[in-house]
């Protein structure tokens, strides 16, 4: 009787199902079967001849890195610029949709919001040009500003004291308006009769938000929370990239700079594959335990 | 019978009129290859005139793969590599790579054939056997077709504006030395307050070359922008850091920029930006890239025909110090053929001798004498090189085929008599005695390995705090620690490996 029903069901489904099959043939394909390439980091790779054919050395290529004093400070470079980029870019596109939220719909609100997520279409290497003209010393308006207050120019684009903080000016700029669509959306479930009924109690809107607004969309902040922490080991490789200057090297090259260094550059796959390996386990106990905390806490979670 | 043979005779006019000079092929059958090169062209290589009188005279039709040198060509080839389908030929790869991969059965070794299918190259490599290590390796084994570097110089030089340097009282001929271009500079800067006299793209080329302009002649040609130095008068290697007057460079450059004489945004600066300060008073000297294709002498018009490229040698210490190291003749790069071109032994043979006929004298005067463009002083014109009409350029001298065999690149001259062609002529061609022997180090595979290793941790040390010194963020009176993170770093390894392995091939 109930191999009777799910094939019932199964039939009823069929044009799902067929429609199910091709995303998944294709992360097979593209995503779960090149894995075996992984292999690479533990060989002494060679181009030509191939995973199958070349020499096994075990951990070699681990044990490189981590007695390389450099991969250490990289670490540190990766670990902190990821952080302190949560820490301030997560909450910017949550109260930046609280407060599009709050606006009465009409054509300003549709402007605003349409402004707000042009950034995100704009090249990076655009964007790099852009701040790189805006903070110049001789001819940028920031130090034009600061000499006109008695100042003296900063070379941001040099100082390494000033990486970090442009690198997340540089993220905050053009993701903050596109990370309010999800928000946004989660807002638009919210049943208009709460905030009505708050209102009629004396709700002022900062009540109505932090007691109606937040704790609707907390499941959503959880979900995308859980699924950016991950990204503490991963910054943005072509930012970094089109920022970095010899000056700023020691604060500034990170993971994704160091293995394309030595891994496209200098051609060591094997040692770059290690490398990546290493920072992708720890990317993935990180998202682990993150799950597992947010799922005793509370009734959201990844799985 | 008349009206015959005139016919005769026109037809045989008109056939002679449409086949190009040199097209009579020694072969009867056309084969077919597929040949990777890089090219930087505007138009195809195969629609050269070069080109086509050689593939015309050995018959064979190519399937070029074309692509730009510096980073499409490696990472095709890689590609490749792993596909296992590499092309017949493939040009522009370094000896490194070539022992490397030939060693694993990808590449065909060249030793066995060169006296019997390369007979123009072999007179070329017994002519330059000083350079010999620069193309086989340490065993003997020659894995690819060398270039042959008939004349070369340096790519980095000085370029001012002559004019004002006149104005302010220093006409060329008075600027020889670092402390003369010191005081020009600030006589500029005297003049034009709101400028920075001298200007550079750092942003674009790694630093490594702006700062060799100052190391070189400052460490007398024992340093570059290498991590290892070569003291020829003590015989030894040595981290260059380490090396006298790397210091004294480096300090240089820093009195330039703490007193306002080097653009102090000369680390982001590009090229749109350094045009702009040339050419509107903001600058008036840059230290760049001197040849054409993406060189300053390719922008001359932009910055208004200001620029004036500084002779050979440029700046020194004092005028009668070495320079720098001569260039090495053979072998910075080559062109390696796939192993599996001796399944077919007629291709071997065509290409062998197609590839063997590019370092002929024949062939010397096709790329470089063209009738078509010859000037009447013997010199090789091509109109607008710098400037205008790639399309010319490209068609009678394609770039891929004079700098991967036969590279004479002072026979490419733009229009003779001006500053840019007095530059390209004397352009590493005299002065030779204030150059010394470039020593070659042909290590294996595995010490080659190591030796990268290395040099990447001091490499990535070196990078992260040398502009330190430069723009006065550190003081040099840390310079000492610094060297000491080098040689922490690996440069005291790295100094044991080059001196041991300098003392057993070239030891007393």
């Amino acid at each position: 009787m109930l191999k009777k029903h799910r094939n019932k069901n199964l039939g009823r489904a069929k044009l799902l199902y067929i429609m199910l099959l091709f995303p998944v043939v294709w992360y097979i394909l593209i995503c779960y079967v090149p894995m075996f390439g992984i292999a690479i980091a533990f060989q002494k790779y060679s181009v030509y001849k191939g995973v199958f054919g070349s020499e096994w050395v075990g951990l070699q290529n681990f044990r490189k890195f981590l007695n390389d004093a450099y991969f250490w400070q990289v670490l540190r470079n990766t670990f902190l610029l990821g952080f302190f980029n949560l820490l301030i870019n997560f909450p910017l596109p949550i109260i930046l949709a609280l407060m599009f939220n709050e606006l009465s719909s009409g054509p300003y609100k549709r402007v605003t919001q349409t402004i707000s997520y042009l950034p995100y279409f704009v090249s990076t290497v655009a964007l790099v040009s852009i701040i790189t003209s805006i903070l110049s010393p001789s001819r940028g308006v920031v130090n034009a500003i600061i000499e006109s207050l008695g100042g003296t120019p900063i070379s941001f684009m040099l100082e390494p004291d000033w990486f970090r903080p442009i690198y997340i000016l540089l993220s905050a700029w053009r993701g903050t308006g596109w990370g309010t669509i999800i928000y946004l959306a989660a807002m638009a479930g919210i049943n208009p009769e709460l905030y009505q009924v708050a209102e009629i109690d004396g709700a002022g809107r900062f009540r109505r938000i932090w007691n109606i607004t937040l704790p609707s969309i907390a499941p959503t902040i959880t979900i995308l929370f859980l699924l950016a922490i991950p990204g503490i080991l991963g910054a943005d490789f072509e930012t970094v990239l089109l920022l970095q200057k010899p000056l700023t090297l020691n604060v500034s090259d990170v993971m994704a700079t160091y293995v394309y260094r030595r891994g496209l550059q200098d051609q060591k796959f094997d040692y770059a594959t290690a490398v990546s390996l290493t920072f992708s386990i720890i990317s993935m106990l990180i998202i682990f335990v993150s799950n597992t905390i947010a799922r005793r806490k509370g009734d959201v979670s990844l799985w | 019978m008349k009206k015959i043979l005139t016919i005769l005779m026109a037809l045989t006019l008109a056939l002679s009129l449409s086949v190009p000079a040199y097209a009579e092929s020694d072969y009867d059958t056309p084969i077919e290859i597929t040949w990777m090169i890089p090219t930087q062209q505007s138009i195809s290589l195969g629609e050269s005139v070069p080109t086509q009188i050689l593939l015309e005279k050995f018959n064979i039709q190519v399937n070029w793969i074309e692509l730009n040198p510096v980073d499409q060509h490696p990472e095709k080839l890689n590609l490749l590599l792993a596909s296992q389908q590499l092309p017949d030929v493939v040009s522009w790869v370094d000896k490194d790579f070539a022992a490397r991969y030939g060693d694993e059965g990808a590449f065909l070794e060249i030793t066995p054939y060169l006296a019997s299918n390369f007979p123009n190259l072999s007179v070329v490599v017994n002519e330059e056997s000083s350079a010999y290590y620069s193309a086989y390796t340490l065993d003997d084994q020659l894995w690819y077709i060398p270039i042959w570097e008939r004349t070369s110089g340096p790519n980095w030089g000085w370029s001012i504006n002559k004019e004002a340097f006149e104005e302010v009282g220093y006409p060329v001929e008075s600027l020889n030395t670092f402390a003369d271009y010191k005081a020009a500079l600030e006589a500029l800067k005297a003049a034009y307050p709101d400028s920075y006299p001298l200007a550079a793209r750092a942003s674009e080329y790694d630093i490594s070359n702006f700062l060799s302009s100052f190391i070189i002649p400052f460490t007398k040609g024992m340093a570059n922008y290498s991590v290892m130095g070569f003291d020829y008068e003590q015989k030894t290697w040595s981290v260059a850091a380490n090396i006298s007057g790397y210091k004294e460079a480096l300090m240089y450059i820093n009195e330039l920029y703490t007193e306002g004489l080097l653009d102090p945004e000369f680390l982001t600066c590009d090229m749109n930006t350094l045009i702009l300060m040339l050419a509107n008073d903001q600058a008036f000297a840059t230290v760049d890239y001197v040849g054409g294709l993406s060189g300053v002498g390719d922008v001359q018009s932009q910055v208004n025909d200001v620029l004036y490229p500084i002779e050979w040698p440029s700046p020194s210490v004092d005028e009668e110090s070495i320079m720098g190291t001569k260039a090495i003749a053979l072998g910075s790069t080559g062109t390696v053929l796939s192993a599996n071109i001796m399944d077919d032994p007629e291709k071997f043979e065509r290409v062998c001798a197609m590839l063997d006929y590019m370092y002929s004298d024949e062939w010397y005067d096709i790329l470089y004498n063209n009738s078509d463009i010859l000037t009447d002083d013997g010199t090789t014109y091509v109109e607008g090189y710098y400037v205008d009409s790639d399309n010319l350029r490209d068609l009678y001298i394609p770039w891929a085929l004079y700098a991967c065999f036969q590279d004479d690149p002072l026979r490419v001259d733009v229009e003779p008599g001006t500053a840019w062609s007095d530059f390209s002529i004397k352009w590493g061609n005299e002065w030779t005695d204030r150059l010394v022997d470039n020593i070659i180090m042909p290590f294996d595979t595995d010490t080659q390995t190591e030796i990268n290793d290395l040099t990447n941790s001091v490499q990535d040390y070196w990078s992260a705090n040398v502009m330190q010194f430069v723009i006065g963020r550190t003081d040099f009176s840390e310079w000492d620690t610094f060297v000491e993170g080098l040689m922490n770093a690996g440069g005291t390894q790295l100094e044991q490996i080059y001196n041991d392995f300098y003392q057993e091939l070239y030891g007393d």
